[in-house]
């Protein structure tokens, strides 16, 4: 028993000496201007249709492993922006004290950045999206590519605008997948900083429109923001559901926007009509691809949120 | 005093088990309170105490040195399930609970089960000190 015991301390303490973190290196190929294209190789690198570099393909965004390639790849397209990628690294409690006993603290991180305003100002408006994806097999080409495609679009076309008078802090979360932890600890380090937040914008699918009415889903606690959206909409004349949302002992907890909701913040979320049957039917599974996606509506909501994002940050 | 350090010596290789089994759930209890989860430290910590006076007043030292050895077997026994559910099940598998399975969450699984074990097993033999003396 004795030699056991010396046995398994020793091949452990083996096994934690050739733990070797790997660096990623890759080259990232310039993201297109034309908007249809920027998107469609946001998604297709994200979901493993194209390389990241010259070989990686990310099957999925499940393991810690891609989930680090695909941080590095967003910073990378961050920085093609000619914007500074902050990476919000963060542990973070489990559920409850029972699974704290037996497993390890969540680990990730968050990556930001932020587009200043064109006047100095401690206004903020948060864009945000998940990366990662919820099982280990799932490309994640609509849940949730194309979110990170749809904000990366707009704070492109934000930086052409002359005036802005505040601050756009567009965030990547991690773990969206496991119980929003990495919406709920970037809530913790928003609470740490002296930003105040006008308002949330979270986007979660939205790459589906299988009734082909172009319709999206909006969902939110604050009267200011649905009447924003109704308005945009009907201007363009976008057919909008809208499910209002009390913030009173809310206690949902199924995205990243639902985090938002129970701290308080201004916030609504958007995407295709997942509530109202009209969702991609390969959520979480190896048929999330890139050939799902539908580019036309994906584009037609970005150029809705483009307008919205437009009016929020030029009308003083 | 003297009974207590007795104790301790010939019973050397059970207290070093279970001084390491004791700070790898203290380490974990402070981790989780710098998280702002005080219950994990807590728990250790009540345990803990519960262990140290018994041998202290050299009473029930194996009744609560049987319960530290049943918790920890338990503990071991539950991961190693979980690692198996999680390969197994799909729909189980989270990459949170599943990435902390490494080899080195499973070769920790095994150490500790067979620490539980050991100390399951010198247990049952502890002989009680003379409590007249």
């Amino acid at each position: 028993m004795r030699n056991t015991i010396l046995f398994l301390i020793l091949s452990l303490g083996f096994v934690s000496c050739t733990h070797i973190q790997k660096e990623s290196t890759f080259e990232i190929k310039p993201i297109p201007n034309k908007r249809l294209d920027m998107q469609q190789q946001i998604v297709a690198q994200l979901s493993g249709q194209t390389p990241i570099g010259d070989t990686t393909h990310l099957t999925s965004r499940w393991t810690p492993e891609q989930r680090a390639i695909t941080r590095f790849y967003l910073q990378e397209i961050i920085e093609q922006l000619g914007l500074k990628a902050i990476e919000h690294k963060y542990r973070f409690a489990n559920s409850n004290f029972g699974v704290d006993l037996l497993i390890e603290p969540y680990t990730g991180a968050n990556l930001y950045t932020i587009l200043p305003a064109t006047t100095p100002t401690n206004q903020y408006i948060i864009l945000g999206a998940h990366y990662d994806t919820g099982r280990r097999n799932a490309p994640g080409a609509i849940d949730n590519a194309t979110g990170i495609a749809l904000i990366y679009a707009v704070v492109k076309a934000m930086q052409k605008l002359p005036e802005r008078n505040q601050n756009i802090i567009m965030v990547f979360f991690d773990q969206e997948e496991e119980e929003n932890i990495g919406s709920r600890a970037f809530i913790k380090h928003l609470q740490k900083t002296d930003w105040k937040i006008s308002s949330v914008h979270c986007f979660d699918m939205v790459g589906w429109d299988g009734n082909h009415d172009n319709a999206i889903e909006i969902y939110t606690p604050s009267d200011q923001l649905e009447k924003l959206y109704l308005d945009i909409g009907t201007q363009l004349n976008k057919k909008i559901f809208n499910l209002k949302i009390n913030p009173v002992g809310y206690t949902n907890s199924s995205t990243d926007f639902d985090e938002f909701v129970r701290a308080g913040y201004n916030v609504i979320g958007a995407g295709e009509c997942y509530y109202h049957k009209d969702s991609s039917p390969y959520k979480d599974t190896y048929k999330d691809t890139f050939e799902t996606v539908d580019f036309r509506y994906l584009l037609s909501v970005t150029n809705f949120i483009e307008k919205i994002l437009k009016k929020l940050i030029t009308t003083p | 005093m003297k009974q207590q350090l007795h104790f301790i010596k010939t019973n050397k290789y059970l207290y070093i088990a279970l001084t390491a089994t004791l700070l790898f759930f203290f380490r974990k209890g402070i981790q989780y309170a710098l998280l702002d989860s005080y219950i994990p430290l807590l728990v250790i910590i009540a345990l803990a105490l519960f262990i140290w006076v018994s041998i202290y007043l050299l009473k029930g030292i194996r009744l609560a040195i049987k319960i530290w050895s049943v918790f920890l077997i338990l503990w071991a026994l539950i991961k190693l399930l979980l690692f198996v559910a999680m390969s197994f099940l799909d729909e189980l598998s989270n990459s949170h609970i599943y990435h902390q399975f490494g080899i080195v969450g499973l070769l920790s699984s095994i150490l500790i089960l067979c620490f539980g074990i050991y100390i399951f097993r010198k247990s049952r033999k502890l002989s009680p000190p003379n409590f007249s003396d």
